[in-house]
């Protein structure tokens, strides 16, 4: 089939040649339009529930939301996980799915069941499901600056830029956060309402009943009609002053007889302050799930452009994250390595094939293999990015091995042809085709089939290498299309005929691989011994090098979050936030901005307590540094060391949410302690946190479960509330009337919806003892105190409670730094198993960035065995014999050789880039040993002795392996040299297989001859001077 | 008038319509063979024939008298074939049919 292509191809080289233009527009055109982002979409299908318990405690939110919501949750069809968080006054609930779950599907099953539930909630439950994004949605952060108040800032992002931005394509949300929301606040006198016998109930009643506009039908006037219309709504403070709330008689009270009506804001759950300089408001744009996402910044910075003109006069958007920017230094990373490549490749051909014409025609195989890759990336929905592009630059070097030993055949064979020689030219390019066309498709074939177990990956590193494994098997698909179709007929048309001198570098090699083979034949124990020393080397290293699970990514942007008293109020947190910014602005010059957001923002995708925060640092260009990164985190780490009572740690915006996402907590080790009870799991908690942070590696380990809030608990007395005639619901009700304040209704002020809040007095808030002694009015019209009802004391309480599946649990988080990941997940585990004996009922989950690293460990270890057999099969279905084909796997461990010492020496940790590379290294070295040993079979069955075989075979393919080699390698130096977002990631790949090319062409070049010769042929064939099997005819002219 | 025994070499594709075209001119019995020419001159080959470096031939002979021969080579020139025609004529020394 495959010769049949060939003859098709030259019989048709017009149409070759048409076809080829036509696919590098296509391909070009797929480029241009293909989506990017900085990471392939990672997140697993997740439905998130957000709903909102004002002033309810994490207890209550657990047994009152969440509990009830569980419940009907669990048993949802390709169910994976259910994990939910219950804070104050907040319950966020997650769902994640099977992998390929469509998300449309997986929301309308929680929202039928949610539906169900949310009948049975308290009736200030508000909320339902968050928006269809994903952890890596947050593209683009901006404050309002300017002399504005901050209610003014407020409205006008929650009402002029919001919605704005809300309707650029791909825009799922803007996350409003910070500032004062525009309320309508009622505050009762509870004197004059006792007065006046009413209670909270009947102006709540009275507000809602007071605030309408209606139609009333329509009248007839002659032949035309009147619409009549009735307008009662609340438009202004003076109205809901003037509202009655009882008449009786010509007497009437008025809301404004017996509150103050004024306006003000709703109860604040957090704040953004900026630069030490005062408090800021934020907006966030929240992405759809799979939104190209440099297409949504450039809709929303078009959209804010258009807007500056309307804005009041001084105030401007200030943005300090765009994702854009990390996009294109991401992509822009790999771009700049692959053309990098690209030259390098083409200089190398030029050197070895010292024909400008053959190096260019191999070199027209690179960018045609990568459009036609764009246009399948396309197609199958595959978005450009640092894995997907990575795939490409690793195949660079490896992409042109078909063309490489396509041309060289032809030039070979057009060397010989001379003017006897009356075949047409056609037929000469035909046949030194077709005579490499199993080598050629068997070798890339091979190679395609080390990156198949990257797509069996599962979990994050599934969905991270699964796009660099489908780029490398397309190109390489794409490659071998090209290197059998347009090559010859390119060829064809550029290549001379005729004697051509053999190449420069060539003529330098040749005399001294020759003298060095001989050396190795006359010292054979000499060559097995290095090889063998080599290997127990190697096997060393493997245990010294650590081992990680990725590479972290440098996005830029750093991460503080900081951690206060879980008990710390919302202004005191605001004033520490913003000392850390001005200490942080003084210390540590290259800081530009530090924007914090604490507490919970105004969707709740980020449900915070008002101890916790975000801080968003943003840094001068690099080449104004001190030094590295590191180094600045550690300056910040000082300035903060200054600051008592706030503790930090440090990540980036996308690593921090990726974490999130996959466990429900930060960190690169997450513990889970699950158990019954809550005291239980907070020992527990702080058991384990003790032992690993007395374990070298902790930079910090932290748990909430221990943490408590103080808690003024207000007991009521059933019979005592009963005598005064006030139900405990009422009790409660005006308590938080009091305090959160309750809903009574909405003005509409044009497009603007402002709340009508009924609320206690802002001092009341400040001072719990004057709550204890606060008067309520019962229903039977007298004034009780609190503390008359009910036993007030100070108590603890937990923080947030959190569940899996159902089940409570504390999580303990460790950060870890200067050393590898599994080693210190190890020494942990046995620390924790020593130290921390565990109760019947509790039991313990380590997860985290490890798990994902023991996940990928434990498939690649099951999938790779299953390649190499592929391997073997596919070899031996191309060479026919299983001596052959057992020695080129033999190859194998001694190419690793030099990726385990390469990886060590350069004190890299064994990743999974990393074990990407040796998946690389394992196909080039296969491919290497398979064009060797079917020249050494080809001279043998040309009657060549074995000795003259090995030798010969050897100096012949010389030149096909060190190409392959070296291209391969030279492909793979820009990554190595990269300094840019995502070189982190390539690197040790790169590495890997640089080292391990070096000892694999070594040992293909010297070993491989040597065991062939000892072990290529049983020694009755040696002795017939016949291979072992019938050769397959095909095979032999490699 | 003698006979001639003419032979045409024909491209593959182009042998049943020349065969149609001399069976209806003379009204004869047309010879047809397929053929492999492993020539040294490919003036005539295809771009396909080229590259596989073989030329499939057709082979037609036809027992014609002399002078039909140039009306008859002017005939199948003027059809729309594929490729180029080469032909020969060797004359009929004798001839018979053994029962």
């Amino acid at each position: 089939m495959l010769r049949s292509l060939v003859a098709w191809s030259l019989s048709y080289r017009l149409l070759i040649l048409a076809l080829a233009a036509i696919l590098a527009g296509v391909g070009t055109y797929a480029f241009l339009k293909l989506p990017v982002d900085a990471y392939p979409d990672i997140a697993p299908t997740q439905v998130k529930i957000i709903l909102k318990a004002p002033g309810m405690t994490p207890e209550e939110v657990e047994a009152r939301v969440i509990t009830p919501i569980e419940m009907e949750m669990l048993g949802i069809p390709r169910q994976q996980n259910l994990r939910s968080m219950a804070k104050y006054a907040i319950a966020d609930i997650t769902i994640d799915f099977d992998d390929g779950t469509d998300i449309y599907w997986a929301r309308q099953q929680v929202a039928e069941r949610l539906s169900g539930v949310m009948g049975d909630m308290p009736s200030a439950v508000n909320g339902g499901l968050a928006p269809i994004s994903t952890p890596l949605s947050e593209l683009f952060m901006f404050t309002i600056e300017g002399p504005l108040s901050l209610e003014d800032k407020r409205s006008l992002m929650d009402w002029t830029i919001r919605p704005a931005l809300r309707t650029v394509a791909g825009v799922a949300d803007v996350n409003v956060l910070g500032g004062y929301a525009r309320a309508f606040e009622v505050r009762p006198d509870p004197v004059a309402l006792a007065a006046a016998g009413l209670t909270i109930s009947d102006l709540q009643t009275a507000i809602h009943a007071g605030n309408r506009n209606d139609g009333a039908g329509r009248l007839t006037e002659g032949e035309g009609a009147l619409i009549v219309r009735a307008v009662g709504a609340v438009k202004s403070v003076e109205d809901l002053q003037e509202q009655v709330i009882r008449s009786s008689g010509s007497r009437v009270v008025r809301l404004g007889d017996v509150a103050d009506v004024t306006i003000g804001s709703i109860t604040r759950y957090g704040a953004v302050t900026r630069d030490g300089k005062g408090e800021a408001v934020q907006g966030l744009v929240i992405a759809l799930r799979g939104a190209d996402a440099r297409l949504v910044v450039e809709g929303v910075k078009e959209r804010l452009d258009s807007l500056q003109s309307s804005l009041p006069a001084g105030t401007s958007i200030d943005v300090f994250y765009d994702r854009s920017d990390l996009i294109s230094r991401a992509v822009g990373t790999v771009e700049s390595a692959l053309l990098e490549a690209t030259i390098l490749v083409v200089i190398l051909l030029i050197i070895f094939l010292a024909d400008w014409r053959a190096a260019a025609i191999v070199a027209i195989v690179l960018p045609l293999s990568a459009l036609i890759t764009f246009i399948t990336m396309r197609s199958v929905g595959l978005t450009a990015n640092l894995m997907s592009l990575g795939g490409l630059a690793i195949a660079i070097g490896i992409l042109v091995d078909g063309a490489v030993v396509v041309v060289e055949n032809i030039v070979e064979r057009l060397r010989h042809v001379d003017d006897k020689d009356h075949r047409p030219r056609l037929n000469h390019i035909f046949r030194a085709t077709s005579d490499v066309i199993v080598p050629v498709s068997a070798g890339i074939l091979i190679i395609a089939l080390v990156f198949l177990p990257l797509l069996t990956l599962e979990g994050l590193e599934g969905k991270l290498f699964a796009p660099v494994a489908l780029t490398i098997i397309i190109a390489l698909l794409a490659s071998l299309v090209i290197a059998l179709t347009l090559v010859p007929v390119l060829a064809s048309l550029g290549l001379k005929s005729g004697h051509h001198a053999e190449p420069w570098i060539m003529r330098q090699l040749m005399p001294r691989y020759r003298h060095l083979l001989a050396g190795a034949f006359a010292r054979k124990k000499l060559v097995y011994g290095c090889a063998a020393g080599g290997l127990a080397i190697a096997v060393i290293a493997y245990g010294a090098v650590g081992k990680t699970f990725m590479p972290t990514m440098d996005e830029g942007s750093v991460v503080m979050q900081t951690a206060k008293l879980p008990s710390v109020s919302l202004d005191h947190s605001v004033k520490m936030d913003l000392a850390a910014q001005r200490a942080i602005l003084k210390n540590v010059p290259e800081v530009t901005s530090v924007i914090t957001r604490v507490g919970t923002d105004e969707i709740g995708l980020d449900p915070m307590g008002l101890g916790e925060a975000d801080a968003f640092v943003t840094l001068k260009p690099r080449e104004e540094w001190r030094g590295t990164k590191d180094d600045i985190v550690e300056s910040m780490r000082s300035a903060m060391h200054q600051l008592p009572g706030a503790e930090a740690s440090f990540t980036q915006p996308i690593e921090m949410r990726v974490s999130e996402m996959l466990t429900g907590a930060r960190g690169d080790l997450a513990i889970k302690i699950f158990g019954p009870d809550l005291a239980t799991l907070s020992t527990l908690a702080a058991d384990i946190q003790t032992t690993l942070s007395g374990i070298s590696g902790a930079s910090e380990v932290m748990t909430m479960a221990n943490d408590t809030v103080d808690y003024l608990e207000v007991d009521i007395d059933r019979l005592a509330a009963g005598r005064a005639g006030m139900p405990i619901d009422a009790l409660q009700d005006a308590m938080r009337a009091k305090l959160e304040g309750l809903d009574a209704g909405m003005v509409a002020e044009g497009q603007r919806r402002t709340p009508i809040l009924i609320k206690g007095d802002d001092s009341l808030r400040s001072d719990p003892d004057r709550f204890s002694d606060l008067m309520l009015r019962t229903a039977d019209g007298n004034l009780a105190r609190v503390s008359d009802l009910a036993r007030v004391s100070r108590v603890e309480g937990p923080v947030r409670v959190d569940h899996e599946n159902g089940t409570r649990y504390a999580l303990v988080q460790a950060f870890v730094s200067g050393r590898d990941l599994v080693g210190y997940v190890d020494e942990a585990k046995a620390a924790v198993a020593r130290d921390v004996p565990l109760p019947a009922g509790y039991s313990l989950v380590w997860g985290g960035q490890f798990e994902n690293q023991q996940r990928a460990s434990q498939r690649l270890m099951l999938v790779i065995p299953a390649a190499l057999l592929l391997i073997f099969l596919v070899l031996f279905a191309t060479l026919r014999s299983l001596r052959a084909s057992t020695l080129i796997l033999v190859n194998i461990p001694f190419a690793m050789v030099g990726g385990i010492l390469s990886l060590s020496l350069s004190g890299q940790y064994l990743s999974v880039p990393a074990s990407v590379g040796f998946i690389a290294l394992l196909g080039i070295a296969v491919l290497n040993g398979l064009v060797l040993i079917s020249c050494f079979r080809q001279l043998r069955d040309e009657g060549y002795s074995m000795a003259d075989t090995v030798r010969l075979g050897a100096e012949r393919r010389l030149r096909p392996v060190l190409m392959t080699a070296s291209i391969a390698a030279f492909g793979l130096v820009p990554l190595l040299f990269a300094s840019g977002p995502g070189s982190e990631i390539q690197r040790p790949l790169a590495i890997v297989v640089i080292g391990g090319l070096v000892t694999s062409t070594l040992l293909t070049l010297i070993l491989l001859p040597i065991l062939y010769e000892r072990f290529g042929e049983s020694s009755s064939s040696q002795a017939d001077g016949t291979t072992d099997a019938a050769p397959n005819k095909d095979a032999q002219h490699v | 008038m003698s006979d001639v025994l003419l032979t045409l070499y024909c491209a593959a594709a182009d042998g049943e319509l020349i065969a149609d075209h001399i069976g209806e001119a003379q009204q004869t019995m047309v010879h047809l063979r397929n053929e492999q020419v492993f020539g040294r001159d490919f003036a005539d080959a295809s771009p396909s024939e080229r590259v596989m470096g073989q030329l499939r031939r057709c082979a037609l002979e036809v027992i014609v008298p002399h002078d039909a021969i140039a009306p008859l080579v002017a005939s199948i020139n003027a059809l729309g074939r594929a490729a180029p025609v080469r032909w020969h004529t060797v004359p009929i020394l004798s001839a018979g049919r053994l029962s």
